[in-house]
This record gives structure tokens, sequence and C-alpha cells, in this order.
């Protein structure tokens, strides 16, 4: 494919032109120094992918999946890459702070500063046999066969435009990957933080492939230390084999000058494990999309969101479920609490296709709106072209119960810690499902914090 | 002393209570009867501070105190405490963390420390043993999945550990089978003290068996129509409440 010739004179100003071409306008400065650059195979990729993206640039409110995030308006800049080579100065301390109740978590821990890995802040120790960790970056630089076989082949999207983002400017992420039996006694845990003094981007991506019978819980946990606008885009594809069982969480609490987009690539095989819990109380704008595909049958997969949004925050979690073999179980639910203007969004399309006979789907959204001006949409779809399923979908969003209220302050309780107590109440069934102790109670902690 | 005058209050612009007085002494029980419709219920929320109702004329003190210029959590402080006809559910909240939170609200109000989980502990499990309450139901949501005996010994439960000085019972025996109104009974029987004043509101002579209070008023249309001893509770579970209101139950 070529790459559509560029407005050169609008190229010398980039605030005049949208974020769609600024994106490909810095593809073409920053690419030569993305890391496998001079690798055939990964320049295509990346070419491709940023050349595919050319023709559409950032979906806007007319396509249906971006209905109520209108990313070409929401998204009206695009900031520069992170330079590889300025490095802000950041302590482990520093980290901690920004993590704040999510730093106490016992794991294998790997510390990306705007969108690279710093060594001296990560800790790698301890892995057990059969399972082994190494960075995107390593792998592209040096051409890692098995990487270069697996990249983009787990559950992916046809011109999916954040992905294609993703293929065509990540610079560094998580490589996990667990032999058959392998099982990891300690989570695996990603820490990104954005810090700096300039505005910037960072694309992840992260690939966990859990071979027959392992078990594994990955963390991803993004968060901010100071200030400092950014724009993620992270892409984790999770290959999650035959009776492997994984779990996956994923705190996103960057400042509220972040924008975020978020793929989770996810493919199960026969009788495989899964579960995603997100939660979500940063950035100002948020796009959380999960595609999951039912490639074995007997395979389960549970999604929980939480969203706790103050001010004009936007979080949309959506979901494309696909289940495509038999017997399989899926389960999304998303609760929302939502204050001032903010936004949350909530989007699950669940597909049985022929032939994926005793699917068991669930879907069901819930928010709490503590402002007039806050919003909610929920969008379940079903598309079932089976005849023995079991599907269905509820969404709920209301104030907090007057009554339940009254009955807690005639005890004695101020409105305030009645109000703390029922919100907690009602993300309680979403962080409940977290298995890790050490994250659940960081998260409830940290709900409580926002509460607060 | 409950002092309560000429008390007017309508809901959605429909007058319940029209012109109530009535006095409660500390150390006295206060029976209030009458058929439904009444207003009984209405005048236990009053108290309680709920925001449905609009009082448009009269007063309420509590010792002295205005009880309708203060919020609901701050007349519990004050020392009212209403035992609700219907308690709520509340799904994700711990007994525990409710009864928990409650007394340290209290604390906190009266410059005491929070107490200790040790403390805290101990505390419940004696009360809620005399009221056959296990410490297994305390675990669950408040109230969710409770018997109807099982809510209202909750509520029982959360009086004994929040002493109040002015007990509001709002049909405290409706749906409760004998064994449970004695031990609930029982359990409000215990809380007599010189100190306390108690209002009982219940549509039948029943629990006045076990709890047996030092006066009986009759409501009817929004005012109490007739006062008088514990004789007057058997007067009108004879003759019923035909010639006290519209609705002759």
């Amino acid at each position: 494919m070529n790459i559509p010739a560029l407005n050169v004179e609008a190229a010398a100003d980039p605030r005049s032109q949208d974020a769609s071409s600024q994106l490909v306008a810095q593809f073409a400065r920053a690419s030569a120094s993305l890391p496998g650059a001079g690798n055939a195979q990964i320049d295509d990729l990346r070419e491709d992918a940023i050349a595919e993206f050319a023709v559409a640039g950032l979906p806007n409110r007319r396509v249906e999946q971006w209905k109520y995030t209108d990313l070409r308006r929401m998204m009206s800049e695009a900031y520069p890459p992170a330079s590889a080579k300025s490095k802000p100065a950041l302590t482990a301390a520093q980290v901690e702070a920004a993590l704040g109740e999510a730093a106490g978590i016992d794991a294998v821990k790997l510390v990306f500063v705007n969108g690279a890995l710093r060594h001296e802040l990560s800790d790698v120790n301890g892995l057990p046999a059969g399972v082994s960790l190494t960075t995107l970056a390593e792998a592209l630089k040096s051409h890692d066969a098995w990487v270069l076989a697996v990249l983009g082949r787990t559950n992916p999207q046809a011109g999916e435009t954040v992905t294609l983002l993703n293929t065509a400017f990540m610079s560094d992420g998580v490589v996990l990957r667990l032999e058959p039996g392998a099982k990891l006694d300690r989570p695996v845990h990603l820490i990104h933080v954005t810090a700096g003094d300039t505005p910037l981007a960072a694309t992840l991506r992260n690939i966990v492939v859990a071979g027959e019978g392992s078990e594994a819980a990955f963390i991803e946990s993004y968060v901010s230390a100071g200030a400092t606008p950014a724009q993620l885009n992270v892409v984790t594809e999770l290959s999650v084999g035959p009776g492997a069982k994984l779990r996956h969480y994923k705190l996103s609490g960057e400042n509220k000058r972040t924008q975020h987009l978020s793929s989770a690539m996810v493919e199960l095989s026969e009788g495989a494990d899964y579960l995603a819990v997100n939660f979500a109380d940063g950035t100002e704008l948020a796009r959380h999309q999960t595609f999951l595909k039912y490639a074995g049958k007997g395979a389960r997969a549970h999604f929980y969101g939480t969203q706790l949004l103050v001010e004009r925050q936007h979080c949309d979690m959506t979901l494309i479920v696909n289940h495509d073999a038999v017997g399989c179980e899926s389960r999304e639910h998303v609760k929302a609490v939502l204050a001032d203007h903010a936004q949350g969004v909530f989007q699950a399309k669940v597909i049985v296709q022929p032939g994926a006979q005793q699917t068991d789907g669930r879907q069901m959204a819930q928010a709490l709106l503590l402002s007039d001006n806050a919003e909610f949409d929920a969008k379940p779809e079903l598309e079932i072209y089976a005849d023995d399923v079991k599907c269905n979908h509820g969404a709920t969003s209301g104030a907090l119960d007057d009554d339940l209220m009254f009955y807690l302050r005639a005890r004695g309780i101020p409105e305030i810690e009645a109000r703390s107590l029922l919100i907690q109440a009602f993300i309680g069934e979403v962080l409940d499902q977290v298995e890790h102790e050490g994250l659940r109670d960081a998260l409830s902690a940290r709900a409580a914090r926002w509460l607060a | 002393m409950l002092e309560i005058r000429n008390l007017h209050a309508e809901i959605d612009g429909k007058e319940i209570l029209r012109g109530l007085d009535l006095t409660v002494p500390k150390g006295e029980i206060h029976a209030i009867m009458g058929p439904n419709g009444s207003g009984k219920s209405t005048l236990a929320y009053i108290l309680a501070g709920k925001d449905d109702y609009e009082v448009t004329e009269g007063t309420v003190t509590w010792n002295g105190e205005n009880l309708l210029e203060m919020d609901p959590d701050e007349r519990a402080k004050a020392g009212v405490f209403l035992a609700f006809q219907y308690p709520m559910e509340i799904p994700g909240v711990a007994s525990m963390t409710f009864l928990r939170t409650a007394i340290n609200a209290h604390r906190k109000s009266r410059g005491e420390a929070e107490l200790t989980t040790p403390e805290f502990i101990r505390l419940v499990k004696d009360k809620a043993e005399t009221l056959n309450i296990s410490m297994d139901m305390l675990k669950r949501p408040v109230n969710v999945g409770f018997s109807g005996g099982e809510k209202k010994r909750h509520e029982i439960l959360q009086m004994a550990l929040l002493q109040p000085s002015l007990c509001v019972l709002d049909e405290t025996d409706s749906g409760l089978d004998i064994d449970a109104v004695r031990i609930v009974s029982e359990g409000v029987n215990a809380l007599r003290s010189p100190e306390r004043a108690f209002l009982m509101i219940t549509h039948y002579q029943r629990l006045l068996d076990y709890i047996v209070p030092d006066k009986v008023h009759v409501m009817s249309a929004g005012r109490i129509v007739r006062s008088g001893g514990k004789d007057l509770a058997l007067e009108l579970e004879k003759s019923g409440y035909a010639g006290y209101g519209a609705d002759a139950a």
C-alpha cells in the first residue's frame, strides 16, 4: 500500500491539521527510529497499518461502534511520540506514589515510563520454570522469530482503527509466555507511568501466550507522575490455551489530561478460563475495547468493569464477544458511578455463530448518576445465529435510593458517609470479582479515596 | 420529654396530620393505636426526619430541642431512633459494617474515640445473643435475605447498640409470630429506663400484653382523639376502631 500524499504546507504547522493527518506525519518522521526498523517484516507491518489508517482516519460518531465516543472530535490533536532519548528522571518512590494503593502488590514488576521499559525501576526476579518474560522492544530489535510469528495474530480485527495505530507506533510492552502447565505464583504487573514537561504519546503492545493448562495473573496499571498531558494506545494480545487460566486486571488511573485507547485481543481455546476486571477512575478520555473470541468448546470469559468519573471525564468500555464454539460462557458486567458532567459508555456486542450451541451469555450495565448532568449510554447487542442458546442483557441507571439514604441517616450516619457506603456497595459487586486479595484491597481503598 | 403541638403535615399536597398534640415524658411508654390511614406511620417518619413529608404547622421538641430543624442524622444523635415497619435491605453493605459506621458516628458526635474491632465485636455479640441473632446473620448484607422476624430483631439490636433516648417503634409486631413478638418485647423491655421515652405505634393490642404502656392514645384522621390508660387498648380490642374514622378496620 502507498501512503497518501500529504499537504506539505499544512504539515509545517501541526496545529493546522486534524489529529489523523498529524499521526500520519508523525509516523513518517518516527518510523526509522521505532524498534525493529530495517526488518522488512516489521517495516511492512507498520507501513501497511499506517496506510490503512490514513484512508479512514480517526472514527467519528457516524461510525456505529463510535457513536458515543466521537474520537475525531475528542482527540483534536495528536501528541508527538515520546522520545526514547529523553528519559525523565523518576525514582522508585515516585513510581510508588503515582501508583498509590496498588504499589504494595507483591508481583513481578515491569515499569515503563513514557512508553519505554526502565530496568532500574523494574523487578523481574523469581520467575518460575516454564515462564519467559521479555519486552516488545527487545523482541522487535532482535527480530525474535517467535514474537514475529504470534504478533498481531490473536483475534485480529481487520481495519480496526485503534489497533492499526498501535501496530504502526508500537514501541515497547510486555511479552509473557507460559509453557504448558507453567504456573505463576505471583502476578506479572505492568506499571506504566507518564512523566515529564511536554505532552507525549506512548504506544505499548503486550503479548501474553498462556500454554495448555498454565495459570497466570497479569495486571496492567496506568498512572501519571504529575500533570503532563498524554495519549496512550495499548494493545494487549492474550491467547489463552486449552484449559489455561488467565486473570487480567487493569487500572486506568492517569491524570485528567490523559487520553487512553486500549484494546484487549483475546482468544480462548477449549476449556480456557479468562477473567478480566477493569477499574477506571483516571483520564479525560478513555476507550477500553475488548475483542473476545471463543475458538474452543467449553471456554469461559468473564468481564467486569467499573468506572468512577467526575467533571467531564469520558470512559467507554466496549466489547465484541464472538462465540464460535460449543458450550461457552460469557459475562459482561459494568458498573459506573458518574458525577458532574461525566459520561460513561458500555457497549457489548455478543455474536453467537452458527454451531455455537449451548452458548450461555449474559450482560448487565448499571449506572449510578450522582448528577443530573451525568450521562450513561449502554448499548447491548445480541446477534444470534444458533438456536440452542441462553443469552440475555439488562441495563439500569438511576440516582442513589432516597429510602436507603434515609435509613442510614436515621441511624446517625452523616449524608456524605451514607453516600459513600452506598456507592461502595454498588461497585463492590465488581471489585469482589478480583481474585487477587492484595489488588482487591488496593482497588477498594482507591475507590474509598475517590469517594472521600 | 417529647412535646408535639398542633402538628400539621402533608405529602404531595394531601394533609395527613391535622393538628396533632402529644406529650411523652421520659421514663414512659406510650402506645398509639388507630385505624389504617389515620397517620400513625406518618408521625413516626416525621419524628425521624423523612423529607417526603412537609410540616406546614406546629412544633416538635425533644428535651427542649426543635427536632424539625434537624437532619435525620442529627436527630439520631440527639437520641431519636425509629424502628422501621419495613426495614430497608441494603445489598453490598455488611450488617457489621453498617452497625460499626452507625456506632462510630454517634461516638464521634460525642467526642469519643472510635471503637476498636475487638471492642466492637464484643459489644455486638453480647447484645445479639439476647435477641437470638447469630453473628453469621450479621455478616450478611443489611436485611438482605432476612426473614420478617430477623429484620425486626435487627432493628431492636440497632436500638440496643445506639442507646437512643426517644424510641419510636412503628408496627414492630407486624408480621411476627408469637415467639418473635416475645423476643422483640424482651429486647424493648430491657431498654426501659427513667431516662428513655418510648412511642409505640401498633394496630393490634397483642404487643401491649408484652410491653405494657403507661398510656394509650387513639389516632384518627391525623389527630389524637382519645387518650387513656392501658385498659383503653383492651377496650379497642373488643370494640374495634368503629367510630374512629372512615377506615373502620
